[in-house]
């Protein structure tokens, strides 16, 4: 009897005291008997409960994945442990460690379900808690033991592996990246969780994933949502549990055999004497029933636990107690973590009969912990060894955890630094607002920062800083991000970036230096990139230009060149990126540059190539060159001009020269005639004033011809036009030519052709070319006279044996030139005549020249108009 | 001029290189009626060939602008074999009319520089002054 009461005692005691939930569920899935503890958790009275169902009491998917796990018991009528994520009454997720098994009547046939669940929440929050997602513990990811990756929302692309990822799949970092989700994972389906936006996944999905090298393992993954790179992204923690599941396959199948649950109840007196021994127990301890309760409480509960303070007289008292950590060691020498809840019996009168415990075994929790905490302290490692100042807030932003550099500051009571007084468990947040002096501003900025990443309203906070003596000041980077595990909270980071800011500041002295030497210089600077972009512009160059340097900046080279000159000049970078060639200044090149008003200036450029950081420059140094080229031009004006007057010099010489010489024949006859008359002959002196008659004819001569040129350089003199024959013309010129030198053969070829031409002037310009070529060419040799037309022009072409150089070709032109000087000087003309014809004919409107034709000799060749243009 | 006039050519040999057939005959004319010898040459070449085959002369008188072989190149030439103007007085009869040219060709060893155009009278006085004087004439 009292062992019935014991019994009837010990379960009632197990159920309702214990802080597992216990129920018991028809195979409807309807609640008939519950307990306390499983009531509490739903908020709501045993009596609430009892006779609803799973589904109405919890959310679609989570009654739908609850009863999946009854109805799974049932088919295997069989005891099994899951994982089970509820919702809290308050709101929050409870993970339940449960425990599900079939409820069988007298004749063995299933009536239903029992299931005894722990809540592991608090374990896996801790978990979750060491799980590093601020942006600050990037390093942890890339190294973390466990298999991770970033994947992109949207698009399903991964975003970033971790080595132990692309060492566990056997692909390079780089091949992991190109990967699709469905190279690596053959399960059925990817589970939505993978995309859903919850913060935490349930773990311990399975999935088959395929390794580089064909193998496929099974896995577990966690899916996290983070932002990573401004995507939406999903961090996934793959756990490889192939070999768990292999081992667990195994013990399903000896668990077929084997009726219980996996909890281990004990019963005991209260001095620890062991009374029953559940299969529960056997298992757990690898003891039976029979070995146990020969044996002592020691088995269960350490030496110590009878002390008087131990738990066994604790609970012989009539305290109940939870949770107790032990450590014990199995039959088989193994360890094996448990923990324990140890519940007085008491009988009706209240006296305590006996003890009633509960064991499970969490060694696999506690492995897994521990493996945490090694990860954990890998966390801390790199943490520590972070130069950064790193602090963990909670959600009121209390300092709960901070790494070395920030310890080795904010230890300090009392200091100058931002940090200083800024321990653990100081009000981190209250303590930025609150600042006063130096950097209040700074503080409460970061105040704001902080808090703004608490509450959720901003994804991160990053501002800088400085701090410390204005003549050696710092400058950090603080940085705020959020935690998002449960309890949310943030970690703040002080980045000291002085030593690149203090390059920057550097940097940016230099360029204030190098640019006040850009501006002083007294031409114009440039700096352009391989494209033709503008990177530096001087004051002087812009000024030179019309712009201002920022309005030059960015644009291209080419808007300082006239369109003419774009994309071909030397500054084009082709020109010298391919071929760099220092051009130093006065040995430049001239270009034409085009002012903003549209105005185009000579300029001088000189190249010089930069090599930088960036990639090659050249530097082009910019002149305005256009006093100088004024100053050119008035040189060559200038010279031109005593070219000028030297040509005026040389004509007037050649002139007196000219008219010098048949003055002297006539005055040496007629002195001679004077001085010396009386003793020549009549017929000498006739012959030397014949001669000095001559002589007056030349002079006169000359003096025409000069009076003509000077007339027509003039412009006074007008041809008298009138329509001709320029057959006739030509038959005049020949007859005349033919009576002033009979020996002389002379053909004409001409058709009937008439043009508009001053007759008179132009048999002038035939005598002359005529009796050119009976002078100079060789005896007995014919003169070819052909004359031709078209519709606008006649040519006219006098053709003589002899030779002439090309150089003599358009020499023969010019005044007072003789190519053949004739040996007798007193029958050479003055060498005015084919000046004086080519001036006649250009005052036709027409052109005169010289060739040497293929039958050889010279030919002068004569265009004319047919019709005059009318006067102006 | 009285001096000049009391000096004769009778006798002298005199060389003159112009291309002017006119002149020629002007200058010939005026040596001939003083009793003197005169050989023509039409240009520079052959005026130096008669300086080289058929001198010695007592006097040559040179036309500055002469076809091939000029005036100036003459004068170089003569100045190479004579010690100008003291062994032979070289006369230019020219119608150049610059400054220049006159020093260039006195500085030359030039006796004198006429300028085309010139009398008969003028002519003889020169060419009588810088004949060289015998010894019993000094």
């Amino acid at each position: 009897m009292v062992d019935l009461l014991i019994d009837l005692n010990v379960l009632k005691t197990i159920v309702e005291e214990t802080s597992d939930a216990v129920y018991l569920k028809d195979v409807e899935g309807r609640y008939v008997m519950l307990n306390e503890s499983a009531a509490r958790a739903r908020g709501l009275d045993p009596g609430e409960i009892v006779g609803r169902r799973t589904e109405d009491l919890f959310p679609d998917g989570v009654a739908r994945e609850l009863r999946a796990h009854d109805l799974r018991v049932l088919e295997e009528g069989r005891t099994l442990t899951f994982e089970e994520q509820i919702p809290g009454h308050d709101g929050s997720t409870i993970t339940l460690l449960a425990t599900k098994g079939v409820v069988r009547n007298s004749a063995g046939e299933p009536i239903g379900t029992f299931g005894i669940s722990r809540d592991i929440s608090e374990l896996q929050r801790r978990q979750d808690d060491l799980r590093l997602t601020a942006e600050s513990f990037r390093a942890l990811f890339e190294w973390h033991p466990f298999p991770m990756w970033v994947r992109d929302i949207e698009t399903g692309a991964f975003l970033e592996v971790n080595v132990a990822a692309a060492q566990h799949y056997g692909y390079s970092r780089e091949e992991f990246l190109q990967l699709r989700i469905t190279d690596i994972d053959v399960s059925q389906h990817v589970p939505e969780f993978l995309h859903a936006p919850s913060a935490t996944a349930p773990p311990h999905e399975t999935h088959h994933h395929r390794l580089k090298d064909g193998r496929t393992i099974e896995v577990q993954l966690t899916g996290h949502r983070l932002s990573f790179a401004g995507r939406d992204a999903t961090l996934v923690v793959v756990q490889d549990v192939s070999e768990r599941t292999q081992t667990e396959r195994m013990r399903t199948q000896l668990a077929d055999v084997v009726e219980s649950t996996h909890a281990a109840i004990i019963t005991t007196s209260p001095e620890g004497e062991i009374l029953s021994w559940n299969i529960g127990a056997e298992r757990l301890f690898g003891w039976s029933e029979d070995e146990a309760c020969a044996g002592k409480m020691d088995l269960v509960l350490p030496d110590d636990a009878a002390l008087p303070d131990g738990p066994l007289a604790r609970a012989a008292r009539g305290e109940r107690l939870q949770n107790l950590p032990l450590r014990r060691v199995r039959k088989d020498g193994q360890p094996v973590d448990l923990i324990v809840d140890v519940s007085p019996i008491a009988d009706p009168a209240g006296r305590v009969v006996a003890l009633s415990m509960i064991a499970h075994d969490i060694t696999e929790q506690v492995r897994s912990q521990e493996a945490m905490r090694e990860s954990a302290e890998l966390s801390r490692v790199v943490l520590a060894s972070l130069k950064a100042h790193i602090a963990v807030l909670d959600q009121a932003g209390n300092i709960i955890a901070v790494n070395e550099s920030w310890r080795s500051i904010g230890g300090q009571r009392d200091g100058n630094h931002a940090l200083a007084g800024a321990g653990v468990g100081v009000n981190y947040l209250g303590m930025c607002m609150l600042a006063r002096g130096d950097g209040e501003q700074d503080a409460r900025r970061a105040g704001v920062g902080i808090r703004s990443v608490l509450t959720g309203e901003a994804p991160e906070f990053v501002f800088e800083y400085s701090c410390g003596p204005e003549d050696a000041p710092c400058w950090y980077l603080f940085h705020v991000a959020p935690l998002t595990g449960p309890h949310g909270g943030a970690v703040v980071s002080h980045i000291d970036v002085s030593p690149s800011r203090r390059a920057e500041l550097e940097l940016r002295a230099s360029e204030r230096r190098f640019r006040a030497i850009l501006d002083l210089a007294p031409d114009g600077i440039v700096v352009v990139d391989p494209n033709g972009q503008i990177t530096i512009a001087s004051a002087h160059t812009a000024s030179l230009f019309g712009y201002t340097p920022e309005e030059l900046v960015g644009k291209n080279v080419d808007l300082l060149l006239p369109r003419h000159l774009r994309g071909r000049h030397a500054l084009h970078p082709p020109d010298y990126t391919s071929a760099p060639i220092r051009r130093d200044g006065g040995s430049g090149f001239e270009l034409l540059g085009l002012r903003q008003d549209g105005t185009e200036f000579p300029i001088e450029v000189s190249l010089g190539p930069v090599d930088t950081g960036h990639g090659p420059l050249v530097t082009a140094i910019i002149r305005d060159i256009t006093e100088r080229k004024h100053a050119e031009e008035m040189e060559i004006r200038l010279r031109a001009a005593e070219q000028a007057e030297q040509a005026k010099t040389n004509l007037i010489s050649s002139v007196s020269h000219e008219l010098r010489t048949p003055l002297a024949v006539i005055r040496g006859y007629v002195t001679t005639l004077i001085e010396y008359g009386q003793h020549l002959s009549s017929a000498e002196v006739r012959e030397h004033l014949s001669n000095a008659d001559a002589a007056a004819r030349r002079l006169e001569h000359l003096v025409g011809d000069l009076l003509t040129l000077g007339r027509l350089d003039a412009g006074v003199l007008k041809m008298a036009l009138t329509p001709e024959s320029v057959q006739s013309l030509l038959a005049e010129a020949a007859e005349t030519a033919g009576r002033l030198f009979p020996a002389r053969p002379i053909h004409l070829s001409v058709g009937s052709i008439t043009a508009e031409l001053d007759r008179t002037r132009m048999l002038q310009v035939l005598d002359n070319l005529l009796e050119n070529g009976d002078k100079y060419a060789p005896p007995g040799t014919p003169i070819d006279i052909s004359a031709r037309g078209n519709r606008h022009e006649i040519s006219i072409s006098v053709r003589t044996d002899g030779s002439i150089s090309d150089a003599d070709l358009e020499r023969i032109f010019e005044r007072f030139v003789q190519v053949h000087p004739d040996e007798d000087k007193s029958r050479r003309g003055a060498g005015l005549g084919l000046a004086l014809s080519r001036r006649i004919v250009q005052a036709h409107g027409g052109r005169m020249w010289a060739t040497r034709p293929d039958a050889g000799g010279l030919q002068i060749n004569i265009t004319l108009p047919r019709e005059q243009p009318a006067p102006d | 001029m009285q001096t000049a006039s009391l000096l004769t050519m009778q006798g002298k040999r005199f060389l003159h290189v112009e291309d002017d057939g006119d002149l020629r005959n002007f200058v010939g004319t005026v040596v001939r009626m003083e009793g003197g010898t005169m050989l023509v040459r039409e240009n520079g070449r052959q005026g130096l060939l008669a300086i080289q085959q058929e001198g010695p002369f007592d006097l040559v008188i040179v036309d500055l602008g002469l076809p091939d072989v000029s005036g100036w190149e003459l004068l170089r030439a003569l100045g190479s074999l004579y010690s100008l103007p003291e062994d032979l007085p070289v006369v230019i009869f020219t119608a150049s009319a610059g400054e220049q040219d006159r020093e260039r060709a006195l500085a030359m060893g030039a006796s004198d520089y006429l300028l085309k155009p010139l009398g008969a009278v003028e002519l003889r006085d020169c060419l009588r002054r810088r004949l060289p004087r015998l010894p019993s004439e000094c």
